[in-house]
């Protein structure tokens, strides 16, 4: 430190300058952190998507044949519904492992994923290859012969 | 005429003083052992500049929408005139320019070129061989057909992986909960903007380097003999005369493979099948065979540190010799990395597949062992949807 930087007593004293200085640059870092902040928040705006609690319809009944199986996409993502003699089952599409989507086997009674030949069974449950997690199951409810879904 | 032009400009720039350092830069004496490999780096340059060039004609006709970029490919395959031809040299400059690049970098390493003095020009050529494979990828998925929305669904699931922030990566990546419109923008962006400013700036660095550095000598590092005038092999036109023909080799490779090997469009992408044993492009191969043999985290660890031994390679190997025959630790695990490489690609390229050898049959599974199938099996029918 400059001599001229130092008071009477000896203690640090920050000259006109240097304090400029520092304003200046605090204010730049400061609207450059301000300019940054929005352009980053500007690529995430898809992610704040919330959750759909809503039920949502996937179509009737009879359009799925006992022990067959039908995709559909719910708020932009796979849902597998399965029909059994006495019940509507949905799961996630999306394969645990890699995110593969599975295809339900109607002749086996499983789902398979065709990425790694993960099969999961009746329930979801991971019982062969890699998958690392069962599917996630979703709440269906027949209400007037029409199928609904609730993710 | 060219004097009243010279004559034009000089009185506005002083020519002379420009020109003199564009000759020394031409005349620069290069060292003695300058080969055919020392060609792959303007190889790559070739083709870097081709794929931008072929890049701005495709971009003319493409739309990067999720309802018509599978519709504006076909048009530009079908349609425009030479569309087709144009399509396929940027197919196929992207998998060429990924082998030599990979094969410049594999020349860099045997002849010990990222020695000191010339560390940062590896870590500038590691980063440029990293960001091809990134344009790889983006570029993968514009088309939007099947096996490319399922690549790169399977691609950005593995960033998903990543420990800690990998769920918020890959919804980065994809700009929603799955591959979609957004995730087409997204990777559009930097296929067509980021990377190629990026890859420029890189390049010029790279190349600054390699002239303000000279080109390696097989010397001893800090025994580097400078070469002088009317030593070793000229720049200009020795070197330059090597590297046009090599260009012209290529561009006769780049369009005979166009013509002749073209690739499919294929079916466009449906998010709500997974064709059966999808696969990534072939320079992912390796990795993702790798990949299978781990829990997902852990895979991604090792996958990850590969890129990171490349940048500080030059830090881990202190030995001060170049040539190969005097490094054989350095060559050993060269070569070990190549032979993983090819071992792990092949076994991920014949995985899920039924290939027939000697007249046997075997079903490959995922791990890429074979199961014989008995002959008198009939062939496995495909379970039609219900």
């Amino acid at each position: 430190m400059k001599e001229a930087d130092m008071n009477r007593s000896g203690e640090k004293e920050i000259s006109r300058r240097t304090f400029v200085d520092w304003v200046i640059k605090g204010g730049l870092l400061v609207a450059l952190a301000g300019v940054l902040y929005p352009a980053l928040s500007y690529l995430r705006p898809v992610m704040r998507r919330g959750a759909i609690s809503e039920m949502e319809e996937v179509g009737g009944v009879n359009d799925i044949p006992v022990w067959g199986g039908k995709k559909v996409i719910i708020g932009g993502s796979a849902v597998l519904i399965i029909r059994t003699p006495d019940a509507f089952k949905a799961f996630s599409a999306v394969c645990t492992h890699l995110g593969c989507l599975v295809d339900w086997d109607g002749q086996k009674r499983e789902i398979i994923c065709p990425c790694h030949a993960g099969i999961f069974d009746l329930n979801g449950r991971n019982i062969s290859g890699p998958p690392p997690r069962p599917l996630p199951v979703y709440t269906v409810s027949v209400i007037n012969n029409k199928i609904f879904v609730k993710v | 005429m060219w004097k009243r032009c010279y004559h034009w400009f000089n009185e506005r720039f002083d020519l002379p003083k420009i020109q003199k350092p564009i000759n020394d830069q031409l005349t620069k004496p290069l060292p003695g052992h300058i080969s055919w490999f020392h060609t792959l780096g303007s190889m790559s340059f070739f083709l870097f500049i081709s794929q931008v060039l072929t890049g701005i004609l495709l971009l003319i006709y493409y739309h990067p929408t999720q309802k018509e970029a599978f519709e504006s490919i076909k048009f530009i395959t079908n349609e425009v005139y030479m569309g087709w031809l144009y399509r396929q040299i940027h197919a196929w400059g992207s998998n060429l320019m990924i082998i030599i690049v990979f094969l410049h970098m594999l020349r860099t390493f045997v002849t010990g070129s990222y020695k000191k003095p010339r560390e940062i020009t590896w870590i500038l050529g590691v980063l440029l061989f990293v960001m091809t494979v990134i344009f790889g990828f983006t570029g993968y998925l514009l088309p939007w057909n099947q096996l490319a929305y399922w690549a790169t669904t399977v691609g950005t699931e593995i960033a998903g992986a990543v420990p800690f922030f990998g769920e918020f990566l890959k919804t980065f990546l994809r700009g929603g909960t799955a591959v979609g419109g957004e995730t087409l923008s997204r990777f559009f962006v930097i296929h067509v903007i980021i990377l190629p400013w990026a890859l420029f700036f890189i390049v010029i660095f790279h190349l600054f380097c390699v002239r303000y550095l000279g080109m390696s000598t097989m010397d001893k590092v800090g025994e580097e003999k400078k070469v002088k005038e009317g030593q070793g092999v000229p720049f200009f036109p020795h070197h330059v005369l090597k590297e046009g023909i090599v260009l012209f080799v290529l561009l006769g490779v780049l369009i005979t493979l166009s013509v002749f090997s073209p690739f499919e469009l294929g079916e466009k992408a449906n998010p709500l099948q997974t064709p059966h044993a999808i696969k990534p492009e072939w320079y992912f191969l390796s990795m993702y065979q790798v990949l299978k043999h781990f829990p997902k985290s852990i895979g991604i660890f090792v996958l990850g540190l590969a890129p990171l031994f490349l940048l500080i390679w030059p830090f881990l190997d202190r030995t001060p010799q170049r040539h190969p025959s005097k490094r054989p630790v350095s060559m050993t695990i060269g070569i070990l990395v190549v032979l993983s490489l090819v071992i792990f690609g092949v076994l991920g390229w014949v995985s899920e597949t039924r290939i027939h050898v000697f007249g046997k049959t075997y079903d490959v599974d995922m791990y890429g062992k074979p199961h014989l199938v008995p002959a008198q099996t009939p062939p496995v029918q495909k379970d039609i949807a219900p």
